[in-house]
C-alpha cells in the first residue's frame, strides 16, 4: 500500500516537473515571439534595410492584394510614378506607411527593369504605369482569346499573371509551364 | 493519473487560444482608448455591423470580405483570396495595431470615400472582435 502511494506520489511529481518545464518553454518560446513581432515595425522605418529585407517587406505589403509582380517587368520611372500615387492605385486605395512605401520604392529602383531590354523592348514614352500595357506583353499575349482569360471566371484578367504562369511568383514565365485554368497546358 | 493528463494537454493547446486572445484583448482596448481620447463617445457593435453591410454608393465591405466573417473573401478586382476576418476562426485578425489602422485608412476612403470618424472605427472594431 504504502509502496503504492509513493509511487503514486512520484508519478504525480514527474507530471508536475514535465509541465513546468513545458510551460517554461511555451513562455520562453513566446517571448522570443513577441519580441521579434515587436522590433519588425522598428525595422521597417530604418533606413538601411538590407535588399533581402526590402524585397520581404515588396511582397508582404503587395500581395495583401496581388502577385508581387517581378521588379523587372516595368523601369524605373514607372515604379516610381506608382510609388508617389498608391492612394490611386489603379482604382484601389494602396497608401501605405511612409517608411515602408520608402523602402519598397528603394527596392523597385534598386531591381526596375532596363528600358529596351527584355519585356520593355520597344517600349513607348513615357513607359506604361500597367504591365499588361508593354508592347512585348501584348504581343505575347496577342493569340490567347478572351474568353480563357477575361471571360474565364477562374482567371479574370491578364493582371493575374499567376493564374496561368505557375512560376510567376518567382519570375518565371516560361511557356511551357503556363496552365489556363479550364484549359490546360498554352501549346503556342 | 488520466484526468491529469487530459488537463495538461487541454492546457497545451488552449495556451496558443489565450495569448492569442489576450493580445487582441490588449490592441482593441489600446485602440478605443486612443479613439476616446480623439473624441469618439461609448462604441456600439450594431452601428459596426451596420457600416459593415452599408450599401456606400454602389460600395460595401462585403464586396470584397463577403457577408459571412468565417469564410474566405475574395477581392473584388483581383480575385486575390482574403483570409476570414472573424477573430473566432482567424486568430491573426485584430493583434496588430498598425495593421488595422493601415486597412481602416484604406478601406474606409475606397468603400466609404473618406476616412472613417473614430466613433466608426470603434464601432467596427467592437463589432467584429464579436465575430
Amino acid at each position: 500500500m504504502i509502496n503504492d502511494k509513493i509511487t503514486s506520489v512520484l508519478n504525480c511529481s514527474r507530471w508536475l516537473i514535465a509541465t513546468s518545464f513545458i510551460m517554461t518553454a511555451w513562455w520562453v518560446g513566446l517571448i522570443g515571439v513577441s519580441n521579434a513581432s515587436e522590433s519588425t515595425p522598428l525595422k521597417l522605418t530604418n533606413n538601411s534595410q538590407s535588399l533581402s529585407s526590402q524585397v520581404n517587406i515588396y511582397r508582404t505589403e503587395c500581395e495583401a492584394c496581388h502577385l508581387a509582380y517581378p521588379a523587372k517587368l516595368l523601369p524605373a520611372n514607372s515604379w516610381s510614378i506608382i510609388m508617389m500615387q498608391l492612394d490611386e492605385h489603379f482604382g484601389e486605395n494602396a497608401e501605405l506607411d511612409t517608411g515602408v512605401a520608402a523602402d519598397i520604392t528603394k527596392y523597385l529602383m534598386s531591381n526596375a527593369g532596363a528600358e529596351g531590354r527584355g519585356m520593355l523592348k520597344r517600349i513607348t514614352d513615357p513607359a506604361p504605369l500597367r504591365i499588361t500595357d508593354l508592347p512585348s506583353f501584348v504581343r505575347k499575349h496577342d493569340e490567347v482569346p478572351d474568353r480563357l482569360v477575361t471571360g474565364n471566371p477562374d482567371v479574370g484578367s491578364f493582371s493575374n499573371c499567376n493564374v496561368c504562369h505557375e512560376g510567376a511568383v518567382k519570375g518565371d514565365f516560361d511557356e511551357d509551364r503556363i496552365n489556363i485554368p479550364g484549359y490546360g497546358r498554352w501549346d503556342d | 493519473m488520466k484526468m491529469q493528463k487530459v488537463s495538461v494537454i487541454t492546457l497545451l493547446v488552449a495556451m496558443p487560444m489565450l495569448v492569442s486572445i489576450s493580445a487582441q484583448a490588449d490592441v482593441i482596448s489600446d485602440r478605443l482608448a486612443q479613439y476616446r481620447a480623439e473624441g469618439a463617445g461609448d462604441f456600439v457593435a450594431n452601428q459596426g455591423r451596420g457600416i459593415w453591410f452599408a450599401d456606400h454608393q454602389g460600395r460595401s465591405c462585403t464586396q470584397c470580405h463577403g457577408e459571412i466573417l468565417t469564410v474566405t473573401g475574395k477581392h473584388i478586382k483581383t480575385g486575390k483570396l482574403i483570409e476570414p476576418m472573424a477573430p473566432s476562426i482567424n486568430s491573426e485578425r485584430l493583434t496588430n495595431a498598425k495593421t488595422i489602422e493601415k486597412w481602416l485608412l484604406r478601406n474606409c476612403k475606397w468603400t466609404l470615400g473618406r476616412e472613417c470618424t473614430p466613433q466608426e472605427k470603434g464601432n467596427i472594431l467592437i463589432w467584429l472582435k464579436t465575430q
